[in-house]
């Protein structure tokens, strides 16, 4: 896989598409840093089998008064 | 100056009054607080009133505990009834909360009197920045030099002796990092161990909250206050609350501690004073008695991968709305940094989390053979604010994340200075729930060496 996964101009569309509305030269700095981000998410992709389960952090147990 | 548990013997033998403890600290603020920027709002009336209160209290029944009439400050993103809490944003410069967090309200129960709210990164993540409603604080060992952050106002505040303690917020460091920067002892509990009710978030399942002071002592003290069970706080954990003050006592005779090397001689090269730092805190452990031995964990890069994938997620999920609606009312940094979470998956955040099960276990297997963790928490001494850019914390590992990412307790302890001047940090972590065990080792740390008796020149602020 390319290692910033979105090119340049599927990531201007992309943030278009989820309504931002960036300048070209806020969306080059931040497609370069998209390269880094890009490159942890594939870092975590691991071969761990099927069943494994994401580690959870919410008790179910307790009682939440937030809404 | 005392410590927290000095000024507290000193108050329970009325010896020290806590008015005059209180002003003492308003005048330095006064004074220093003008170039510092460690507070983004000191309420002199309120504490003026709270230490009446405390000491006509002392007088008339004696103290509370030992942080009665103590000066202290909350990081404003703690909720503060009736008291703007602005997450130093732009943002929420106009939200003032109806009720207090719970830990602001357990250290107002227990005697602290608060003197108003600190500065911070952005939304705890977006700094050092310069576009915001209040200026960024600066390190008090050098202003030219970062605070670190997000706890930048408490790491500061403490350092120059303008509280003395604080509260502060850990999702990959915060805490931590302040702490190290500023030459303070920070302390990031277990996950759950204190309450988050009435603590703005930057990532829920990676928050933390915890305290800064000038010693491990003192934050033993603090935690004490600030720990135990909240039912609305759904991560909240319904443990018992050790003494932890009493934890501090025996030795750390036979404890096994695993050094691990690797983070930073492989993973993440430090400067060579850190090395040394490093080096010479093992020794100083094993003349202690300790048994040190090196061990391996993930590298690294594993840890910031997977609290980065889920931080930025969750963090983007809090700020998509506002992100859309009112962009421009956010600092760039935060902004640019927090946007980066509008680009990953669902599946990116699952994979994480994934990973996050298999690096909590790989680190549960290394506290099968050791007590303790030994490691690095910067590369160095504070860098220039100039230095520290946008998207820096994109391009390097971080030596906070891990524990984070586990959700176990951490702590930073200053362990000498560079060339320089700037103070630099070690890390002492441990499984969940062994936090007295971690502020033991810290403790004795510290009183086995010499740095905790420096402090930073107050004429270099004023």
């Amino acid at each position: 896989m390319d290692e910033t996964r979105l090119t340049f101009e599927s990531f201007a569309s992309l943030a278009e598409r989820l309504g931002y509305s960036l300048s070209t030269s806020q969306l080059r700095e931040l497609h370069e840093a998209y390269g880094h981000v890009a490159k942890m998410a594939e870092r975590v992709r691991g071969t761990a089998s099927l069943t494994a389960e994401s580690a959870m952090v919410f008790a179910p147990n307790a009682k939440a008064r937030r809404s | 100056m005392h410590t927290i548990a000095e000024a507290g013997a000193l108050i329970a033998a009325r010896k020290l009054s806590p008015v005059e403890l209180v002003k003492s600290r308003l005048d330095l603020i006064d004074r220093l607080d003008g170039k510092l920027h460690a507070f983004v709002k000191v309420t002199r009336e309120e504490a003026l009133d709270a230490a009446k209160r405390a000491e006509a209290e002392i007088m008339a029944h004696g103290p509370k505990g030992p942080l009665h009439g103590i000066p202290v400050a909350h990081k404003d993103i703690y909720s503060t009834r009736g008291l703007a809490t602005t997450a130093h944003s732009k943002v929420l410069a106009r939200h003032v909360p109806d009720a207090d967090a719970l830990t602001v309200a357990r250290l107002a129960t227990a005697g602290a009197v608060s003197l108003g709210k600190l500065a911070t990164h952005e939304f705890a993540w977006g700094g050092p920045s310069f576009d915001l409603p209040w200026p960024p604080a600066r390190n008090p060992w050098n202003l030219d030099h970062f605070t670190g952050g997000s706890s930048s106002g408490t790491g500061a505040a403490v350092a120059a002796g303008l509280i003395f303690g604080g509260t502060g917020s850990d999702t990959g460091g915060s805490i931590r990092l302040p702490a190290a920067f500023c030459g303070v002892a920070g302390f990031k509990p277990t996950y759950g161990l204190c309450p988050r009710t009435g603590i703005l978030p930057l990532a829920n399942s990676l928050d933390h909250a915890g305290p800064l002071a000038w010693t491990v002592e003192d934050c033993a003290l603090l935690l004490q206050a600030m720990a135990g069970h909240d039912p609305s706080d759904p991560a909240s954990a319904n443990v018992t609350v050790p003494d932890f003050q009493a934890a501090l006592g025996g030795s750390v005779k036979g404890v096994r501690i695993g050094f691990v090397r690797h983070f930073h001689e492989l993973d993440y090269p430090v400067e060579e004073t850190t090395k040394k730092a490093l080096d010479e805190a093992a020794k100083v452990f094993r003349g202690l008695g300790a048994d040190l031995r090196d061990v391996k964990l993930p590298p690294l890069q594993d840890w910031t991968a997977c609290g980065m994938i889920v931080m930025l997620s969750e963090a983007y999920a809090v700020h998509e709305e506002w992100l859309k609606t009112k962009p421009e009312e956010y600092g760039e940094i935060f902004r640019d940094r927090v946007l980066m979470g509008a680009f990953l998956s669902a599946a990116d955040y699952v994979h994480a989390q994934r990973k996050r099960r298999e690096l909590c276990a790989a680190l549960a297997r290394v506290f099968e053979d050791v007590d303790l963790l030994l490691c690095a928490i910067t590369p160095g001494g504070a860098p220039l604010m100039g230095d520290v850019t946008k998207m820096s914390s994109f391009e390097r590992p971080s030596f906070s994340f891990p524990f984070n990412v586990a959700g176990t307790p951490a702590l930073a302890v200053r362990a000498g200075f560079n060339a320089a001047g700037l103070p630099l940090g070690v890390q002492i972590a441990g499984p969940a729930f062994a936090d007295a065990n971690v502020l033991r080792a810290g403790h004795h740390y510290e009183r086995a060496t010499t740095w905790s008796k420096k402090r930073p020149r107050r004429d270099g602020i004023g």
